[in-house]
């Protein structure tokens, strides 16, 4: 399977978030600006991995970062 | 260009903006960290004289001293001139002069608000605002757009989402025209204005936490860290952060757009004719050639190296956006305007960090309905003479920008609504 196409999930380090919400904005079905003021991911923060490489390298503070790949359709 | 200009003289602010990006174009190959002489003409007099500077001009060192904030961080003050004191850098500053944990914790207190989804629910209030200063100015067939049209409609969504009663618009309108007016002999009162803001923000807050409403001063104002509510001070600044960055920057954005529009007819024709299929590329690109908030100021607080430069403890650097926008090492034609250019890594929201524009969301939803509500109602809107711009080495804008288009007697506006 092309790389760019496994899922991987995601994981927000809340010590770095901001919660500028560029990562919402890219990816809502993933990741949400909560009540608290911070990004939180949602259903479990598994998205395609060019898609998640896009919002970690978007992400003004690089709170976010790739952290399981899913090996059970490779 | 054998030697360039300085970017503290005040008579380099006088030039055309092609001839100051020519000096930033000569930075950026030869000296891409240079000493800059103290920005005398352009700080306040009240207190001891500023300092020099470092320059960073290239994109990828803006982007490393914004995203380092141990070593360049912001609580030393971040306006290009380094004499206010501290509670006074605070004041006119707000929170863009703190830094983490404390930054993190204030500005999460408001950053749903301006999340898309945030940006999102309020996008009512922003299309009527829009429409609202149309209409305004629609029935004289020509307007000045910036103050006439684009500043009214920033300030009014501004001031909506921060629970600003109707009745006090025009007054802040007025402090925050003061707050604007630098240069010599004037920077000390636009200072005096932007505390008279924050001051007026505080009671607002104060007001908001005996009788909450639905409005950003609300959450404020309840809020708690520590558990304990915000001071009278912190409850300023945070008004005066949301509003002083709220609305030159869209307005100055809007009207760069228009002058340049002038330029690229057949481009925005073809935006028109899909509009939102081409408005978030268009957006990107308005933001980039507009880079309205032209830099801020970082302090090195341990001797350092940038573009091979020694920088000692204590050096101000001041990180030009308006230079990095333009940076060819990035950007392939930067001088071309092009309302479909992807990628556009841009800076004109800073180069990340924490302080990355709190108002990203919002400034590019503002700026979307109001191009949209725009072109629908005043179709043949273009610039009518040229354009004055406003000269000062901060925030980028213009003074007057005429445009003309057929006017729309209010009848016909409201039908069109």
């Amino acid at each position: 399977m092309d790389e760019i196409d496994r899922d991987v999930r995601i994981q927000i380090d809340q010590a770095q978030c901001v919660g500028s919400g560029l990562c919402e904005a890219l990816e809502p079905q993933a990741v949400q600006v909560g009540g608290d003021g911070f990004a939180h991911t949602v259903r479990g923060g598994w998205l395609p991995e060019g898609r998640a490489r896009v919002i970690a390298e978007n992400c003004p503070t690089q709170a976010i970062s790739v952290v399981e790949v899913d090996v059970s359709r490779s | 260009m054998s030697s360039p200009a300085s970017l503290s003289d005040p008579a380099f602010w006088e030039l055309p903006r092609e001839e100051r990006d020519e000096t930033f174009t000569w930075l950026r190959d030869h000296e891409p960290v240079s000493w800059q002489e103290p920005p005398t003409t352009w700080a306040p007099t009240k207190w001891s004289t500023p300092n020099g500077y470092w320059a960073v001009t290239r994109y990828d060192d803006i982007r490393e001293v914004s995203r380092d904030s141990k070593t360049f961080p912001s609580g030393h003050g971040v306006l290009f001139f380094d004499n206010l004191p501290p509670d006074i850098e605070y004041g006119f500053s707000g929170w863009l002069s703190t830094d983490p944990p404390r930054h993190t914790l204030l500005r999460r207190l408001v950053s749903k608000a301006f999340t898309p989804r945030g940006v999102g629910e309020i996008k009512q209030i922003i299309e009527n605002e829009a429409r609202k200063a149309i209409t305004r100015v629609a029935p004289e067939g020509r307007c000045d757009f910036i103050h006439g049209l684009a500043r009214p409609f920033a300030i009014s969504v501004t001031c909506a989402l921060l629970g600003v009663p109707e009745s006090d618009r025009l007054q802040i309108e007025r402090l925050v025209n003061r707050s604007g007016d630098w240069g010599e002999g004037k920077t000390d009162g636009a200072i005096e204005a932007g505390l008279e803001t924050a001051r007026y923000g505080a009671e607002l807050g104060l007001l908001r936490r005996r009788h909450p409403t639905d409005d950003l001063m609300t959450d404020v104002a309840q809020a708690e860290i520590d558990g304990k509510p915000l001071s009278d001070v912190d409850l300023g600044a945070c008004f005066w952060t949301v509003l002083s960055a709220g609305f030159d920057t869209v307005a100055a954005s809007a009207s760069f757009a228009m002058v340049e529009f002038a330029r690229h007819r057949d481009a925005v024709e073809r935006w028109k004719s899909s509009y939102d299929r081409l408005a978030p590329t268009a957006i990107e690109e308005i933001l980039r050639w507009a880079t309205p908030v032209m830099n801020f100021r970082r302090v090195a607080v341990e001797d350092t190296e940038l573009a091979g430069r020694r920088i000692s403890r204590g050096d101000n650097i001041v990180v030009w956006y308006i230079s990095g926008n333009r940076d060819e090492r990035v950007f392939e034609h930067p001088w071309r305007f092009d309302l479909e250019r992807d990628p556009n890594p841009h800076v004109a929201f800073g180069g990340g960090g924490s302080h990355f524009c709190l108002g990203h969301a919002l400034a590019r939803s503002e700026l979307t309905i109001l191009f949209r509500e725009v072109f629908q109602r005043l179709p043949d809107i273009e610039l009518s003479d040229d354009p004055v711009p406003y000269t000062n080495p901060f925030v980028e804008t213009f003074e007057v920008v005429p445009v003309s288009f057929t006017a729309v007697e209010p009848a016909d506006s409201l039908i069109a609504g």
